[in-house]
């Protein structure tokens, strides 16, 4: 069996460690999933390209970090004109809401995990067609027949519900919401 | 707007914005909410990390053949549709949405100067000016936004059965068309068929209000049945608060006068959309073989037991046939004058030496005059007679067919060919059922068709299969035999074979031939035997179906039964 590549090795554990939160970061910011995926993609070669210059002396989140933000600014300021964006002062609030917000976004994924279980079976099927597919609500619509306003109405009651239970959970560590 | 409601709302704002589905005024409004509403922003934050970690865990999970079969290319499958409505059923009532923009200031009401009186005045004088012009406007505002409504012929009614229409209603007739945009048509008793131009069939049935549309039908109450063909495919049925859309299928819907109603699907699915104003609408796919109910004082859905031979499929107005998906055809039933279906009567028959209705047991004994008589008054029975192969061969249908396999017999026959299996009251014999192994027949449950010896009926299966289009006859089936009931009655007639008198004792054989050809012809049969089973396949182009029981010896107390005489559909 070929070794491990160390310098892949140290990357993967670096990079998963704060995939999440730079995700939900890149999310809160460009309010575009699509375009968050792009940019999550995107910075991740970048973060793996530049890796050799990474000083371990200083923290990999926060390098990471830099060069997300980075490319949020650029995206965004490339689609000032194109894009359906928020003026520069909500930006710079949700930025100020983002560094106070604690990392708590793994607790969150393992809180959203015990939450998903306690779904009906009907919800969780269409959340897993929704995301395994990575298909928009309007893709659903059209392959389902179902209208767009109804497909909202159902993900919101499901997001909701889950959100419901990982705030109280978080909150309580009660899961019987 | 209540919190909860409030939370659903930007929830849903925000599930759009992240799909990148929001036009420029909801944008601003989401951009004024996050810049002004306090904690806005930290709302936010926490539901981007909740869809972040819910979208990864997703992700993260997700693996195997189930999902790979729930997302394939290759179509939607089952259960996504299924769990669709399941999830909608859930999914919180629709409220009317708040305005995204802020409202009007409300008018200063302040005290009128002598400049503002006159500026007052003026005002109503352009003000009279503007009325007409304002009129004006709306009128050609209001034609845009609501044009008159042309009415579209959508339908034409193609069969009726006994079908009479209300004083309040349009009478529309066989071949007449109906139209859109019209007031109800009102049913009050009987059965139409609507043909749609595309080519869906609809079969209402009274006491039954309703209006037309191109693509389907609105039900006010009422039932019907409907035969969505292909080309129709997204028919509709709107009830109070309900709606039923084919998906390619047969089913039917009854509403009652309270606006409650029944979805009964038979072949195929239907989408279902319920709910009462107001409230979310339930919506759910029925398959074939499910019925639903809702229920429209509270809105409730719930599975029930289907019912499908209580609606009309198919009618003929000549020969006044309505079938309900019953799969045979019951000839003891035409025999007493119906439509094979249960309309006939009980001991109503033909005589056969006249080939007249006749609605009494004839307990009187007849001579054949070897004619085949034609029968008028039944459209599904050809003619009757009395055989006698002694001589020669016996006419047996209108078109001549001849048959030369029947006995010799004396030529004498007793009452009628009858729906029935009662014996008259008759000298030392009373009133009774005729039984055969112990079972009685004559009624509805245990049909059979009654002819004491010498006696021969021919049904026309050509009328039949006209009476019910697109189905096919596929074979014909009953029982034969003579009922033992005669051992109870007669002192004469011994069940003992070594005291049998060979002068009375009843003793025949029963035929069945198709277009004058023998498919059946028992044994010598006597009292004491068996039921003997007869079943043979129909062919599409077999015209006419003979039942004929000859006696032999004296033709005394042959009290012969065809029992459950059926004419069997080719349907699965």
């Amino acid at each position: 069996m070929k070794e491990a590549d160390p310098k892949n090795a140290r990357f993967i554990r670096l990079y998963t460690g704060i995939q999440a939160r730079l995700y939900s970061y890149i999310l809160g910011m460009v309010h575009n999933r699509s375009d968050a995926d792009e940019l999550l993609q995107e910075t991740s070669v970048v973060l793996w390209d530049s890796f050799e210059k990474y000083d371990s002396n200083y923290s990999f989140s926060a390098w990471a970090f830099g060069i997300a933000k980075n490319k949020i600014y650029e995206y965004l300021r490339e689609n000032k004109e194109s894009k359906k964006l928020f003026s520069d002062a909500v930006y710079e609030q949700i930025a100020r809401v983002a560094d106070d917000s604690g990392d708590d976004i793994l607790d969150r994924l393992e809180t959203v995990k015990k939450c998903f279980s306690k779904l009906k079976k009907s919800d969780m099927t269409l959340m897993v067609y929704k995301y395994y597919s990575n298909k928009s609500i309007n893709q659903i619509s059209d392959l389902t027949g179902r209208s767009g306003n109804s497909l909202y109405k159902t993900f919101t009651r499901i997001i909701v519900q889950l959100r419901k239970c990982v705030g109280y959970q978080m909150r309580t560590g009660d899961y019987n919401v | 707007m209540s919190d909860e409601r409030r939370e659903y709302v930007i929830t849903e704002l925000l599930m759009r914005l992240l799909e990148n589905d929001l036009d420029d005024k909801a944008i601003a409004y989401i951009n004024d909410w996050l810049a002004n509403e306090p904690g806005a922003a930290v709302f936010y934050w926490d539901f981007v990390k909740d869809y972040a970690a819910i979208k990864m865990h997703m992700e993260g999970q997700l693996s195997g053949a189930e999902n790979d079969n729930l997302v394939s290319d290759a179509g939607v499958s089952d259960l996504l549709i299924a769990s669709l409505s399941e999830a909608e059923c859930n999914s919180p009532a629709v409220e009317k949405q708040c305005p995204l923009i802020s409202q009007e200031p409300a008018p200063v009401v302040r005290k009128l100067s002598g400049f503002d009186k006159f500026k007052k005045m003026h005002r109503i004088y352009h003000a009279t000016l503007s009325v007409a012009a304002v009129l004006l406007l709306m009128l050609l505002v209001y034609s845009q936004v609501f044009p008159p409504k042309y009415c579209y012929p959508a339908a034409t009614l193609t069969e009726q059965v006994t079908a009479v229409w209300s004083d309040r209603s349009e009478i529309i007739d066989t071949d007449n068309r109906l139209f859109t945009n019209t007031e109800p048509y009102i049913l009050e008793n009987g059965l139409v068929k609507l043909v749609y131009e595309q080519g869906v069939e609809v079969i209402i049935e009274a006491p039954a209000e309703f209006t037309v549309d191109k693509q389907g039908l609105t039900l006010n109450y009422g039932q019907l049945y409907s035969t969505v063909n292909q080309a129709g495919q997204g028919f509709y049925i709107a009830c109070p608060n309900a709606r039923y859309v084919d998906l390619g299928t047969e089913f039917a819907v009854a509403v009652n006068k309270a606006g409650s109603s029944e979805l009964h699907v038979l072949l195929g699915k239907v989408q279902m959309a319920a709910g009462l104003g107001g409230k979310s609408m339930c919506t759910r796919t029925v398959y074939e073989g499910s019925a639903m109910a809702f229920d429209n004082r509270n809105g409730k859905v719930e599975s029930i037991a289907l019912r499908g031979n209580d609606f009309a499929r198919e009618i003929e107005s000549g020969t006044k046939m309505v079938w309900r998906g019953q799969k045979s055809i019951n000839l003891a039933d035409i025999v007493g004058g119906g439509n094979g279906f249960g309309t006939g009567q009980i001991e109503v028959g033909i005589y056969p030496q006249t080939g007249m209705v006749v609605n009494q047991y004839y307990g009187l004994t007849d001579r054949s005059d070897s004619i085949y008589h034609l029968v008028g008054g039944n459209s599904f029975v050809d003619g009757v007679f009395v055989p006698d192969g002694g001589n020669g061969p016996v006419i047996v249908s209108s078109e001549g067919h001849e048959n030369a396999d029947m006995i010799d017999t004396n030529g004498t026959f007793w009452g009628c060919v009858q729906n029935g299996g009662i014996h008259y009251h008759q000298g030392e014999l009373k009133k009774h059922s005729l039984r055969l192994s112990g079972v009685s027949y004559g009624d509805k449950d245990n049909a059979a068709i009654l002819m004491h010896a010498s006696q021969g009926v021919t049904f026309d299966l050509k009328k039949i299969r006209q009476s019910v289009p697109g189905l096919e006859i596929d074979k014909f089936t009953a029982l034969c035999g003579m009922s033992e009931t005669v051992y109870d009655q007669s002192i004469f007639i011994s069940k003992d074979p070594l005291q049998r008198d060979s002068n009375t004792q009843p003793e025949g054989f029963f035929y069945v031939l198709v277009d004058g050809k023998t498919r059946y012809v028992s044994d010598l049969v006597c009292p004491a035997d068996e039921p003997k089973n007869i079943e043979f396949g129909i062919n599409d182009n077999d015209r006419f179906l003979t039942l004929i029981v000859c006696g032999s010896g004296n033709n005394a107390y042959i009290w012969s039964l065809f029992a459950r005489p059926q004419l069997h559909f080719n349907i699965e």
